[in-house]
Order: structure tokens, then C-alpha cells, then sequence
């Protein structure tokens, strides 16, 4: 089934349906969940108000997460069955997956300074998800760097593997890391959670989810648009000289 | 500020938050849709030069 | 496949002698690194002892990766692994092989320095043997995990800070486990056996890794 959809003009019919719908998704789901979060959730006993950026860091984290994980699966696709579309997935994911990582970690900062009384506390989600944003990072210099593009691709898609595997041993690390060291955190789980905070964040997460998949989408039609103009540049400037040479041979006295 | 929008003491934090999250979100947006205008524009030029060479 | 194993180690260490004294790099860095670090901390040598362990194992960490950026290349331009492939030679005993020699030319040295630079910041001599086995039981990882790093980049020049980039991340686990090690006192905590656990599983994916990447540069 996925070989049947791996096609890049199968792909662009089946995205003129998906990407409206993400894109609406995304609008009506995140729009809402953020009003909802700022102006009509109640605040939060323990933290007050500044629980409403709970709002905007767990579906960033979430999305995050997510984009890794579809940037581990594509190089898979990619390694395993050497699809250029899978590869084109994982390229355009990497940036897309990195702004979201750094949107984690900069509200989770700001979330800490009320919460914690420090704006970076080594606890260990946050210590993993900037491990995470180094292998996006990483990913991307390697992309960057490699300039043969089938190289580049393969290349990368063992980094993005090989950063997947290690990624929950690292999160592993970190956490015995942070117990050690640090007295217990404010978990989440200790806090009364309202009904209608837990639908909002859950309305908010699907909408950071739709914004990822429309991102991509629309990021990978554009690197197949810009990859068949090279195509075609390339090709009309072979025939050129193609064409020349041919003159010369038939007509050696020209 | 009027008072719905006042969190109180920390209301520059959730603030400040939102604000990053739009402003990176809507860059991401931006910059997506207007890559994908470029190189369809890009394509076209390229195909309207070769069926003119034609 | 040990006479194979046998041949890519002498051949290496072999070229470490005569490299002109290029695997002291790592070593030099090591003991400039430790020097700046107890200029930055003060002179207050109580306070320093107390982390001692810590940045000795960050300065190995990042002494181990420093010298990696040649590791595979040279191989891979001067068309010496393309002859050991097309004898019919295993990758992994050359992976395998290459990764040993380098920490024996390399990382031994930085090995052998880190009880006195423990000792210099300020540490307890009677940590040395700690130190000394954590770095033993570590060490395997931070080379092999850098190794890694080091032949996905093999075709690219001047890939230092690159491999630094790759391999950092990945280091945070062996650095965490070796540093509780330390601090441990104990040769039998739990931290030296995850750090043994690290190395372990680092021995079985890094030379596949490596081997996989090396393979697409030959293509």
C-alpha cells in the first residue's frame, strides 16, 4: 500500500485532497484550543494562571516528538526501499520537527521561571528534548554538508536511525541522571486536572499534529516542484550540446 | 492591559509564550507557502521556455 | 578473521608511529582542557576536587572525538579500503579493527593522563583507580559512538566539528553513567554497570552503523 502511494504524482493527487483538510484542521483545532486555554479554562489551584502555557508547550513537545519519529520512519522507508518521496519527507520534516523542539523548550523555560523559580531546570523531559533538538540539528548539517544527493540521503538516513535508537537510551540517562541529583519535581499528574483542561490540551495536540502532516506536505510538493525544474533544466542543456556535436559530426567542414 | 488579558504577576510569561509560538508557527506557514508559490512559478517558466523551443 | 583483525590493528599502529605524532592530539587537548578548566573554577582547590571527576570525564569525552575526523577518510580517498573490500575482506573486522587502534594510539594516552589530571584539579589520589576504571569501561563507547560519527562523514573534508555535532548528543549517556561511576566510589555500582551496559550495545550498533555508512561512500 505504501509502494502504491510512494508515487510522486499519486502523492500530488492524493495532497490536493489531505492538505485542505490538515490546513482546516490545524486553523480549527489550535485557534480554539488556545482561547479556550487563555480566556476560559480555569486556573489551575497550584500554579494559577501560568498553567495556560501548558497549553502551548505540551503540543509543541508532543509535535516534536512526533516529527522525530516520522523522520526516523521516512529514513527507513528511504534506507530500506530507497524512495526519493520518503527521503523528500525526512528533509522537509527535520527543520519543520527543529521549530517545534525549540518551541518546547523555550515555553517550557519560560513555564519553569513561574513554576520552578529558574528558567532552566535540568529535569529530564526538558534535558531530552534538547538532546532531540541536537540530533535535528544534526541531521540538517549532515544533509547540509553531503552535497551528492543520493549520498546525502542514504547518509542521513542512518544518522536519523542510528539518533532514533539511541534516543531512548539517552532519555533513560538523563532521567536516572535527574533523580539522582534533583529533588523531586511538581509532576503534572499531582494536580487535579479539570475536564476541560484535559480537552483543550487534547484539542491542542490533534491541531499541532494537523499543522505538522500540512507543513509537510506543502513543504514536500514544493521540493518536488523545484526537483522536476532542475530535471528539466538539466535535461534540455544535455540536448544541447547533443545536438551540436551531431551538427559537427554531419557537417565536419561547418 | 484590560482585565482579560491580565494573568496577574506572570502574565508576561504566558504572554511571551504564545507570542514565540505564533510568531514561529506563522513563519513556518509563511515561509511553506511562500517556497511553494516560488517553485510552481519556477516550474512554469521552465516548461513555457521548452514548449517555446520546441 | 583474527589474522584479519591482526593485520588492520598493525597496520594502524603502525601509521600512528609514524604519523608525526598526531595521535598526541587528543592527549595535548586533554591536558590544555583541564588547565583552562581550573582557571575558570578559581583557585579554590576544595571546591575544584569536588568536581574534579566530572570535567576530567568531559574532557576525555571530548578529547576522544577530537582526533576522529581522519579515521575512515584517509582510507576512503587513498582507495586502501576499496582494496580491503575487494579482497573479499570483512567490513566489520575493518570497522572493528580501525576502532581499537585508534583508542590503543589515541585514547590509551588520554587514559593514562586523566588519574594526574584528576589529581591536579584537586581530587582525592585514592579516586585514581575509579577514574581509571570507569574510563576503561566507558571508553569503548565514547570511540565507538564517535567512530560512527566518523565514517558517515568520511567523504567530507574537514569534518571536525561536524563529528562533534553527530557524536555529541549521543555521548551525553556514557558521560552521565561514567561521571556517577566516579562519584559512586564503588567499582560495583549501578552506574558502571550501565556504563558497561552503554559500551556493550555501543560494540554491536556502532560498527554495524559505521559499516553501512562506509559501504554507501564506496558505492
Amino acid at each position: 500500500m505504501l509502494s502504491y502511494f510512494a508515487n510522486p504524482v499519486r502523492f500530488q493527487a492524493l495532497s490536493k485532497w489531505i492538505s485542505p483538510i490538515l490546513g482546516i484542521g490545524a486553523i480549527i483545532l489550535i485557534i480554539p484550543s488556545w482561547i479556550m486555554a487563555l480566556f476560559i479554562v480555569p486556573a489551575d489551584y497550584q500554579q494559577g494562571d501560568t498553567f495556560r502555557i501548558m497549553y502551548v508547550h505540551v503540543p509543541a513537545v508532543f509535535a516534536a516528538s512526533g516529527a522525530y519519529a516520522f523522520l526516523a520512519i521516512a529514513s527507513f522507508f528511504s534506507f530500506v526501499w530507497r524512495h526519493p518521496l520518503a527521503d523528500t519527507a525526512a528533509r522537509v520534516a527535520a527543520p519543520i520537527g527543529a521549530a517545534f523542539t525549540f518551541l518546547g523548550l523555550f515555553t517550557g523555560a519560560l513555564w519553569g521561571k513561574p513554576m520552578w523559580g529558574a528558567y532552566w531546570v535540568w529535569d529530564a523531559r526538558l534535558t531530552s528534548t534538547l538532546v532531540m533538538l541536537f540530533l535535528f540539528l544534526g541531521y540538517m548539517a549532515i544533509r547540509a554538508a553531503i552535497r551528492d544527493e543520493n549520498s546525502s540521503a542514504r547518509i542521513g538516513a542512518i544518522a536519523a536511525m542510528a539518533g532514533a535508537i539511541n534516543l531512548p537510551i539517552v532519555k533513560y540517562s538523563v532521567e536516572w541522571w535527574s533523580s539522582l541529583h534533583q529533588s523531586a519535581s511538581i509532576s503534572l499528574s499531582g494536580s487535579e486536572i479539570d475536564n476541560s483542561m484535559s480537552t483543550t490540551l487534547f484539542v491542542g495536540i490533534i491541531g499541532y499534529f494537523c499543522l505538522f502532516g500540512w507543513l509537510v506536505i506543502n513543504n514536500m510538493l514544493s521540493e518536488l516542484d523545484a526537483r522536476k525544474a532542475r530535471a528539466l533544466v538539466i535535461r534540455s542543456s544535455d540536448q544541447r550540446p547533443s545536438t551540436a556535436s551531431k551538427q559537427m559530426t554531419e557537417n565536419p567542414d561547418a | 492591559m484590560p482585565e482579560l488579558l491580565d494573568f496577574g504577576k506572570n502574565s508576561i510569561f504566558i504572554w511571551t509564550c504564545y507570542g514565540i509560538t505564533i510568531l514561529v508557527l506563522g513563519s513556518l506557514v509563511i515561509t511553506s507557502l511562500r517556497k511553494k508559490k516560488m517553485t510552481k512559478r519556477a516550474l512554469t517558466t521552465v516548461l513555457d521556455e521548452q514548449n517555446k523551443t520546441k | 578473521m583474527m589474522s584479519q583483525l591482526k593485520l588492520i590493528i598493525f597496520r594502524d599502529l603502525l601509521l600512528a608511529t609514524r604519523s608525526g605524532g598526531n595521535w598526541a592530539q587528543g592527549s595535548i587537548f586533554f591536558i590544555l582542557f583541564i588547565m583552562l578548566a581550573a582557571f575558570a573554577l578559581g583557585p579554590d582547590q576544595a571546591e575544584r576536587g569536588f568536581i574534579a571527576p566530572a570535567l576530567v570525564w568531559l574532557a576525555v569525552t571530548f578529547a576522544s572525538q577530537l582526533s576522529l575526523s581522519q579515521l575512515f577518510s584517509e582510507d576512503l580517498n587513498d582507495g586502501s579500503l576499496e582494496c580491503w573490500i575487494t579482497d573479499n575482506r570483512s567490513l566489520s573486522i575493518y570497522v572493528i579493527g580501525k576502532v581499537f587502534s585508534h583508542w590503543i594510539s589515541n585514547f590509551a594516552p588520554i587514559l593514562l593522563l586523566s588519574p594526574f589530571a584528576a589529581v591536579m584539579l584537586g581530587a582525592d589520589i585514592s579516586s585514581a583507580p575509579i577514574l581509571i576504571v570507569s574510563l576503561l569501561v566507558g571508553g569503548p563507547a565514547m570511540v565507538l559512538i564517535g567512530g560512527m560519527a566518523s565514517a558517515l562523514t568520511a567523504n567530507l573534508r574537514g569534518a571536525g566539528l561536524l563529528i562533534v555535532l553527530i557524536s555529541g548528543p549521543l555521548l551525553a549517556s556514557p558521560l552521565i553513567f561514567g561521571v556517577g561511576a566516579v562519584q559512586a566510589g564503588t567499582i560495583n555500582s549501578v552506574a558502571m554497570k550501565l556504563l558497561g551496559a552503554i559500551s556493550l550495545f555501543s560494540l554491536v550498533l556502532g560498527p554495524l552503523i559505521s559499516r553501512l555508512a562506509l559501504k554507501i561512500h564506496l558505492e
